[in-house]
């Protein structure tokens, strides 16, 4: 946050506000899916239409059908539901533990905590994120569930580290230190001065993940590990398509499209909130 | 000045939206040595960037810049040619030089990169030649230097090489940004001498810039004054410090000397400047036997000859009436008697030992610094500190960097753990594990930070900062809110401002909201860390007016650091000075400046640039 930010041109601040509103629209496309299939679908998703089995897009069916005659445009729509819920799901755990580890890992002053935190972060970091994920199908099932707490765990790590740097960089700073000789406690300095001040930080982590987990969810969704059937998710739809990739590509093509526009979405919006939540640039220019 | 070395003519410089720098002209002949004067935001840098063609690429330049012996204008050239001309012809001597060197390569390849690039010397012949300049900018051991990395100087010895690096090709001029701003006063003295001594043996041009008057009166043969983008005043050094005919320029003067006050005591702003009688006055007195940093003459007979010739000439400015002002130099006589009276009061319960408020006794901190896996080294950064602050009393401590008064500080308001030694604050022992303790110590004891710009936290509004120390008494909202009024009344802000932010002020009003929250919790002492050190000059006088103020109005036991000797002197009643973690000298401020009895303190108080030493 005290990195010294170069001095912005109007030019490259339009096409810093241009990423920002990109990655904007694709999120909003996609929570705008998810909501409106709450309400209404083109077609009923788990009926199978067997007159209209695998077709290309016409007019009835845009996106086409699939080998049971379901409605693709149906099945994208709620399958941005999952991916939205499992975003949401695992950003959430992956933030409510490990920002307050990575705060507590930045303030303490036992040196063997903060130790501890770190070097437990690093050996799930070194963790690999999918093996995780099987081991808990293993465990409890294969299921959305279990996949977004895997993924949730998976992202822990990144989360501590962006909110233990941001903490020790606040922690260093003097209104800390006039805190602190005004008395106020570890405790309310953390959530009154170290919280807010990284909160940019933290949001740029979360879209950031946020677009990661889309991907692990369709990873794992094509390996039958995520999301069971009868519940649309994109990367189900991925791995259903596989067999007629040669007649029929549309049916790896829309589910890839949307997965691919979402992770972008979300990645350009958080490199766009990086720019607009530096403390330092707010009211100023 | 038939044909000037640098001829600058009508030079803009602007951003896409507005002017920086507003049409400009000057020259510097051979050899002639100028002085740029401003405050922050004033536009010298980006002049001499300008000059120097290193303009960020969103700022364009309009005007002319001639260097003589180049064909036309340095503004129309390509980055290339300009490269060639840089460190030839003209280099540049930055403020900070620990980010001007190149951490990663030895100092004497980067004195030998200059020649080599400029293809002035080649090979090892570069390389002797770096040796030889490191030798003639003094620093000890030249050989062992160039085998040196940035890291393993002092900040003073960088900034030597990278005098030796502007120097290597003997350029026609030489521009120095701030060259001394981020050295100790000591070092700062050395290295203005060797730029001088440098300058003058070689006649190079020197564009010298920086906001301190005393530094340039001693560099200097010309000065430009210059504010807001302008050059508002142009002269000899001799005639801009006694004859200044710009009203700015009078304020900076005024705002500059430590050492005058008008008729209420209190130091010149730009906005009383007009009252300030000029440092010819004050040097025709210094000659006549005011003294002010020379002999041991009397404090009390000292400040009477002071206060003489300083209110006449307030009786000779037409503008103000004549009866006002001669009641105004009889009311400034009664002033310093009472307060010559009330020191003398003090002094004595002080010597009574009735009321000591702060008593530190053999302090010692050691910090444990690891080297490596296995190996640590221990730094001692005080070596067994006495110190005894009397009730009411107002205690500088003067050191340079590394001297341990910051780590002072920290352990004083309890941030820090002693190693060894006892800290006494009114009944309380500080004592950072008792929590209990601390939080009836910190009802009394407040800290003013150095920088104002980090002491505040950006996002919280001004109202909540100032309320901060209130909140953990568990003092209700509106209470909060009441108090934080009441004081950013009394430090001068109107009460618009609590609802702002910190980024919306600049770093004078927010050292007032800083000193606001400092006072919030009605303190008994106030701890000053070198509130005024990253201020302009002008803001300076201000605040510490402001600061002498309260000290009185909330009859405060005043605790001020600060590196800068002259600040100390008029704040303080008594100084401690301090070196590599101990105290050498302490006593009444008079006596410690006017006859320092440490070798230390005398050098010290010799390297400090004054305005009355300038001529």
């Amino acid at each position: 946050m005290t990195v010294p930010t170069a001095p912005t041109t109007p030019t490259r601040r339009r096409a810093r506000d241009l990423t920002f509103l990109v990655g904007l629209a694709l999120v909003a496309l996609i929570v705008l899916m998810a909501l409106v299939s709450l309400v209404w679908t083109p077609y009923d998703a788990t009926t199978p239409d067997p007159a209209a089995r695998l077709q290309s897009g016409s007019a009835e069916h845009p996106m086409g059908t699939d080998r049971f005659g379901r409605d693709t445009l149906t099945w994208i729509m709620l399958g941005a539901r999952i991916t939205l819920l499992v975003g949401v799901v695992s950003v959430g755990i992956a933030m409510v533990i490990g920002v307050p580890l990575g705060v507590l890992a930045g303030m303490t002053r036992v040196r063997w905590l903060s130790g501890l935190i770190m070097r437990g972060n690093d050996l799930l970091l070194a963790f690999p994120a999918l093996l995780l994920a099987i081991v808990f199908s293993a465990v409890f099932g294969a299921g959305t569930v279990p996949a977004m707490i895997a993924i949730g765990i998976a992202a822990i790590p990144a989360f501590a580290r962006v909110a233990r740097s941001g903490t020790l960089q606040i922690m260093s700073r003097e209104f800390v230190s006039a805190a602190r000789s005004a008395n106020r406690t570890s405790l309310q300095i953390a959530l009154q001065h170290v919280l807010p001040n990284i909160a940019g930080l933290v949001i740029v982590q979360a879209s950031v993940t946020f677009a990661l987990s889309v991907l692990a969810e369709a990873g794992l969704s094509f390996l039958g590990l995520g999301t069971q059937p009868p519940i649309p998710s994109w990367g189900r739809m991925l791995q259903e398509s596989q067999q007629f990739l040669g007649s029929r590509p549309e049916l790896a093509i829309w589910p890839g499209l949307f997965i691919a526009l979402a992770v972008l979405g979300f990645n350009l919006m958080g490199d766009g909130l990086r720019d607009r939540l530096d403390p330092t640039l707010r009211g100023r220019s | 000045m038939a044909t000037p070395l640098l001829r600058v003519r009508d030079l803009t410089i602007s951003t896409a939206q507005r002017e920086l720098v507003h049409p400009l002209s000057f020259d510097i002949a051979p050899g002639e040595r100028v002085g740029l004067i401003g405050e922050s935001g004033s536009g010298k840098s980006l002049t001499s960037s300008a000059v120097m063609g290193l303009l960020p690429q969103e700022l364009t330049a309009g005007g002319s810049v001639e260097l003589t012996g180049e064909d036309g204008n340095l503004l129309d050239r390509s980055e290339r040619s300009l490269a060639a001309l840089r460190g030839r012809r003209m280099s540049m001597v930055f403020q900070e030089p620990m980010s001007a060197l190149n951490p990663l390569m030895r100092v004497g390849d980067q004195v030998a990169e200059v020649m080599r690039l400029h293809r002035t010397a080649t090979g090892d012949a570069a390389q002797r030649r770096a040796v030889e300049l490191l030798e003639q900018v003094q620093l000890p051991d030249p050989v062992a230097a160039a085998r040196a990395y940035p890291h393993q100087l002092s900040g003073g010895q960088r900034q030597r090489v990278m005098l030796a690096i502007a120097l290597a090709n003997s350029p026609d001029l030489l521009i120095c940004d701030e060259p001394t701003t981020a050295l100790d006063v000591t070092v700062q003295a050395a290295v203005l001498d060797l730029i001088d001594e440098q300058v003058r043996a070689r006649g190079t041009g020197l564009l010298f810039i920086t906001h301190d008057l005393a530094v340039v009166a001693r560099v200097c043969e010309r000065v430009l004054v210059m504010t807001q983008g302008e050059v508002v005043e142009s002269g000899t050094v001799e005639q801009i410090f006694t004859d200044p005919q710009h009203e700015y320029t009078r304020g900076l003067l005024a705002a500059s000397d430590l050492t005058a006050t008008d008729e209420h005591g209190r130091l010149f702003t730009i906005a009383t400047a007009a009252q300030y009688p000029g440092t010819a006055a004050d040097a025709s007195t210094s000659a006549g036997g005011n003294t002010a940093s020379g002999g041991g003459a009397e404090p009390d007979g000292a400040a009477a000859s002071g206060t003489g010739p300083e209110s006449s000439p307030a009786a000779d400015i037409p503008v103000a009436a004549g009866s006002p002002a001669v009641g105004a130099a009889a009311a400034s006589a009664v002033g310093t008697d009472t307060v010559a009276e009330a020191g003398a009061g003090s002094d004595e319960s002080g010597t009574a030992g009735a009321a000591d408020l702060i008593e530190v006794t053999g302090l010692v901190k050691t910090y444990t610094r690891r080297a490596g896996l296995f190996r640590s080294h221990e730094v001692q950064a005080l070596k067994g500190i006495d110190l005894r602050v009397r009730d009411g009393g107002r205690m500088g401590i003067v050191g340079e960097s590394g001297s341990g008064k910051s780590t002072l500080l920290s352990l004083l308001s309890g941030l820090a753990t002693p190693t060894a030694g006892r800290i006494r604050v009114g009944d309380i022992v500080v004592d950072p594990t008792d929590d209990r303790g601390l939080t009836a110590m910190r009802r009394d004891l407040q800290i003013v930070f150095q920088d104002p710009f980090a002491s505040l936290d950006p996002r919280m509004s001004v109202a909540d900062i100032i309320g901060e120390p209130l909140q953990s008494q568990g003092a209700p909202r509106s209470e909060r809110l009441a108090r934080a009024e009441e004081l950013i009344e009394a430090v001068g802000l109107d009460r618009d401002s609590l609802t702002r932010f910190p980024h919306q002020f600049s770093g004078g009003q927010r050292q007032r909201i800083s000193i606001a929250r400092a006072l919030v919790t009605r303190p008994r002492i106030l701890v000053a860390d070198e509130p005024v050190s990253a201020l302009d000059v002008s803001v300076r006088a201000q605040v510490l007016n402001l600061l002498a103020d309260l000290v009185d109005e909330y009859s405060l036991t005043l605790v001020f650091v600060s590196h800068d000797l002259g600040v100390v002197r008029h704040l303080c009643s008594d100084v401690a000075v301090m070196r590599s973690g101990e105290i050498v000298e302490q006593g009444p401020t008079d006596q410690v400046y006017d006859d320092p009895a440490h070798e230390y303190t005398r050098a010290l108080v010799a390297a400090t640039p004054t305005l009355q030493g300038a001529f």
